[in-house]
């Protein structure tokens, strides 16, 4: 036995627990539900015969392509508006504030990251509600005469995600911007340029990876995100997350929730090979 | 000209500051609430929620099972997640490249379908829902940051001075018990952390696996059924303030080690 | 290609907080002259050049090209261009869009553009590079693309950060050749920041000295080693042998200067009684009786064989001499030799 050999049998003997783990808890159940996915729910058990009856259903039941067409945008919205929002206040803060107040900005800017997502969107709730802070702030100062509806709307959740997404992107933009020596940008206005061109030409193109990382980010924990719709959404607007949820506690159509996650597995996945040549330059 | 772009940059920075404080800080304030609900006006402070709250058994049931949970699955998880970054940058095996992108593999996919793929498998194997299978599930889910903080932590300086080590005459077990674990303690410590915060936040998978002994953002949840009420801001506040607490503890941590290794 | 300008620094400071980094600098550059600014680390040096590219203002003074105030203008309005030390190439763009972005912002557009591009690889030699991708050259090339980068949109001024600190040490010295080529090719005005003395000797027309931000000694190279005008210059630029000493006799052209060497009578000019140093090359001291002033026996107390001369370490008395004596006769170590030079080779510095 070669000692490559020998130290690639201990290196995955090392790993083996948690290759265990990952098998057993991780593996096995993806596989398990991309198998129940083919199976049907006959009364209350199950029809092992494999059919692509649910996703038949899905793509002919208006709730769900429905969903999950309202799912793709409002993340979509959600990954745009994150970056609106982020991009200006990781630039400012990279960029225009003195070095030893970043780190310390930096941590505050992402301290409500660590109020649980529960918490988090139940927060929003006290503040969007109809009798809630902003309504009753704006109907004091006589903006506003009676109450209006923040609360249960697709807006809500979008506040809700862009929330907390702008603390993520945030973090994985200025992280970028200050890799960029600052040498470049002074050598772009010495050549120059106005400093809309040295944004625009030096200072955006190099910060892509973080925009880039960010935004994949979003896309995948929001589209799989379950409370944020659920809490501030309400029931008016069905999403994704929220429709497997209701098959699993309320129908207990457990194949029709598992041919869902499938197609959320799907859609995650679709986003990823697209950015994964992105995200790999980003790491070399 | 100055004065203007400065002034717009300020007020930038504090409208966002405000924006990703105002949930916070409103659930903070009518955790104090002298009232009956958690919304202005407020009629004055009052640590009447917080009694209540320590006074609810179910509520402070949640929170021991949230710890129990939390504390079992990050040791778990950074046992595992050790050996685990030992074994690949040690030996630096065949096939390191698939075994790390298998071990990362589930920070791509939802808590969600996590969740239902743990909880249709063990039902299908006739095990009923407890905090045991939630332990499960968050060593799923932070098994792949435990495993990334410890591998980025393990450089080949730290091979040399094993490799001294080994040549001054310790055993393998020795290796490892009096020089690399006491090498990367930090990292460790931050693994554990981070699992700990993680998992005593989470609610979905926590959803889906627990019937009677819940958790406490699961517990929190119910309660919400009820309408918003000055007692969930209190626990709400609670679990921030521990959370918020465990990660200086981490990033303190992580920062003395960076230093440490830079100089 | 464009004429380089005259550069002026009229009495500039700079001021950070209460640390004063230039202090009252005056300088006069003539025109499409190679000036290379020397000096060690926290002298200032680049400091003055970030003021004459605009990126830093003065505390107080002016800055002239010709005889235009520059010193409130940005860099983007100043006929200066800046190497800068990390090069500062842009990653995302190929070696002819880095070339091309000075061009692009000055409007300079289609063929005319690309010729420019094409003439300026062809002067940094390396012709029909556009395309490739400006992280996969080397350390050298990159420093030639950064170079053309800044040269093509025709400073009247050019800028050089330590553009050689980057390169390794044969790298630097062919580069510094070349450097000294395409300068006499374009004829911009060349001010180059260094803290390596050889690099200032073989590039300069003119060098600066700058210590504790203020100037120290500027001339040509030659003067400036041959007749340094501070103890300092004259140890920053190559070894000096000083002798501290005190003037006991004047006339027109020459001072008698007392010192534990005996009293040595010197050109120069001082005033009688005034303490001064005599600085001599270790090059200028001989091994025999062959200069005109005796400086004493001593005995070698440890020889080097360098290759183009034997450097010896003299004991005199209570002092060391460093002593460059020719490579024949092999001086023997422990030997007492006598210890003479030419009073034309010592410098008076007061």
């Amino acid at each position: 036995m070669t000692s490559h050999e020998k130290s690639t049998r201990k290196g995955w003997a090392l790993s083996g627990p948690a290759l265990l783990w990952t098998s057993l808890f991780f593996l096995a159940p993806m596989g398990f539900v991309v198998a129940v996915s083919f199976w049907r729910r006959v009364g209350g058990t199950l029809d092992r015969t494999l059919t692509l009856d649910n996703y038949r259903t899905i793509f002919e039941d208006d709730v769900f392509t429905t969903a999950l067409r309202s799912s793709l945008e409002v993340v979509l919205i959600t990954v745009v508006a994150s970056l609106l929002v982020a991009y200006p206040f990781a630039y400012i803060l990279a960029y225009r504030v003195p070095a030893r107040w970043q780190r310390p900005l930096l941590i505050l800017a992402v301290l409500p990251f660590w109020t649980s997502y529960v918490v988090r969107s139940y927060s929003w709730l006290l503040v969007l509600a109809k009798n809630g802070v902003i309504n009753q702030a704006m109907m004091t100062s006589g903006l506003i005469s009676s109450p209006i509806t923040l609360a249960n709307t697709r807006l809500a959740t979008v506040i809700g995600f862009v929330h907390f997404f702008t603390m993520l992107v945030s973090l994985t933009i200025y992280a970028s911007l200050t890799q960029i020596p600052e040498s470049y940008r002074k050598a772009a206005r010495d050549l120059g340029a106005s400093p809309v061109a040295t944004f625009l030409r030096v200072t955006l193109p190099l910060s892509m990876p973080g925009v880039v990382v960010g935004a994949f980010l979003t896309f995948v924990l929001a589209i799989g995100d379950f409370i944020t719709p659920q809490i501030l959404g309400g029931g008016n607007e069905l999403l994704l997350p929220q429709a497997i949820m209701l098959q699993v506690q309320r129908r207990g159509d457990f194949p029709l929730a598992a041919a869902l996650s499938v197609l959320l597995l799907v859609v995650v996945g679709a986003v990823y090979a697209v950015f994964a040549r992105r995200l790999s330059l980003e790491r070399r | 000209m100055r004065r203007i772009g400065t002034l717009l940059r300020t007020t930038y920075v504090l409208v966002v500051f405000g924006f990703i404080f105002l949930p916070v800080v409103v659930l903070i304030v009518f955790s104090f609430q002298d009232g009956a609900v958690s919304v202005p006006p407020l009629r004055g402070l009052s640590l009447r929620w917080y009694g209540e709250l320590f006074a609810d058994g179910r509520m402070m049931a949640a929170l021991r099972n949230s710890v129990l949970v939390a504390v079992v699955s990050a040791i778990i998880c950074t046992v595992l997640g050790f050996i685990a970054a030992y074994g690949l940058a040690r030996y630096r095996p065949r096939g390191a490249a698939a075994l790390r992108a298998l071990l990362i593999a589930p920070l791509g996919v939802s808590y969600l379908v996590i969740g239902l793929g743990l909880s249709l498998g063990f039902s299908e194997l006739g095990i009923g829902r407890s905090l045991m299978l939630v332990i499960i599930g968050h060593v799923v889910i932070n098994l792949p940051l435990a495993f990334a903080i410890l591998l980025s932590q393990m450089n080949e300086d730290q091979e040399q001075i094993e490799r001294a080590a080994r040549d001054l005459g310790a055993g393998e077990f020795h290796v490892i018990t009096k020089v690399t674990v006491p090498m990367l303690l930090p990292g460790i410590l931050a693994a554990f952390l981070l699992s700990f915060t993680l998992s005593w936040d989470e609610f979905v998978i926590a959803l889906l696996l627990t019937r009677f002994d819940v958790t406490l953002p699961v517990e929190i949840w119910s309660a919400l059924r009820t309408g918003l009420n000055p007692k969930t801001n209190a626990a709400g506040t609670i679990v921030f303030v521990l959370s918020v607490s465990l990660l200086f503890v981490t990033y303190w941590i992580s920062r003395r080690r960076i230093g440490g290794q830079r100089r | 290609m464009t004429r380089g300008a005259r550069l002026t620094v009229d009495d500039v400071s700079k001021h950070y907080g209460a640390s004063v980094a230039l202090d009252s600098v005056s300088l006069s550059i003539d025109p499409g002259s190679y000036v290379v600014i020397l000096g060690p680390s926290g002298s200032g040096k680049t400091t003055l050049l970030s003021l004459l590219g605009g990126f830093t203002q003065p505390t107080s003074g002016r800055i002239l090209v010709d005889d235009g105030d520059v010193t409130h203008l940005p860099p983007a309005r100043r006929p200066t261009t800046t190497v800068f030390q990390d090069y500062a190439l842009f990653p995302h763009m190929t070696v002819g869009q880095n070339i091309g972005f000075g061009l692009t912002m000055h409007k300079i557009r289609g063929d005319e553009r690309s010729e420019k591009i094409e003439r300026m690889l062809g002067v940094v030699g390396l012709p029909g590079i556009e395309d490739r991708a400006v992280t996969s050259l080397s350390g050298g090339q990159q420093q030639r693309v950064a170079l053309a980068r800044a040269l093509v949109i025709e400073p009247r001024v050019l800028l050089l950060d330590e553009p050689l600190g980057a390169l390794d040490l044969k790298l630097r010295r062919q580069m510094q050749d070349e450097l000294g080529e395409i300068q006499r090719r374009v004829g911009t005005t060349f001010v180059h920041v260094t803290h390596d003395q050889e690099e200032a000797m073989s590039l300069a027309d003119v060098v600066v000295v700058l210590r504790d931000g203020r100037i120290e000694d500027q001339g040509s190279p030659e003067s400036l080693y041959l007749q340094p005008a501070t103890r300092f210059s004259a140890t920053f630029m190559g070894d000096s042998n000083l002798i501290d000493g005190r003037v006991v006799r004047t006339t027109d052209e020459t001072v008698e200067v007392e010192t534990s060497l005996g009293n040595l009578t010197v050109p120069g000019r001082a005033s009688e009684g005034a303490e001064v140093t005599l600085a001599i090359r270790p090059e200028h001291l001989r091994a025999d009786r062959g200069g005109d002033i005796v400086l004493g026996e001593g005995r070698i107390t440890g020889r080097h064989f360098i290759g183009m001369h034997q450097r010896c370490r003299i004991q005199m008395g209570d002092r060391e001499l460093i002593l460059n004596a020719p490579t024949k006769p092999l001086l023997p170590e422990g030997a007492t030799v006598v210890v003479t030079a030419h009073p034309d080779d010592f410098v008076v510095l007061i």
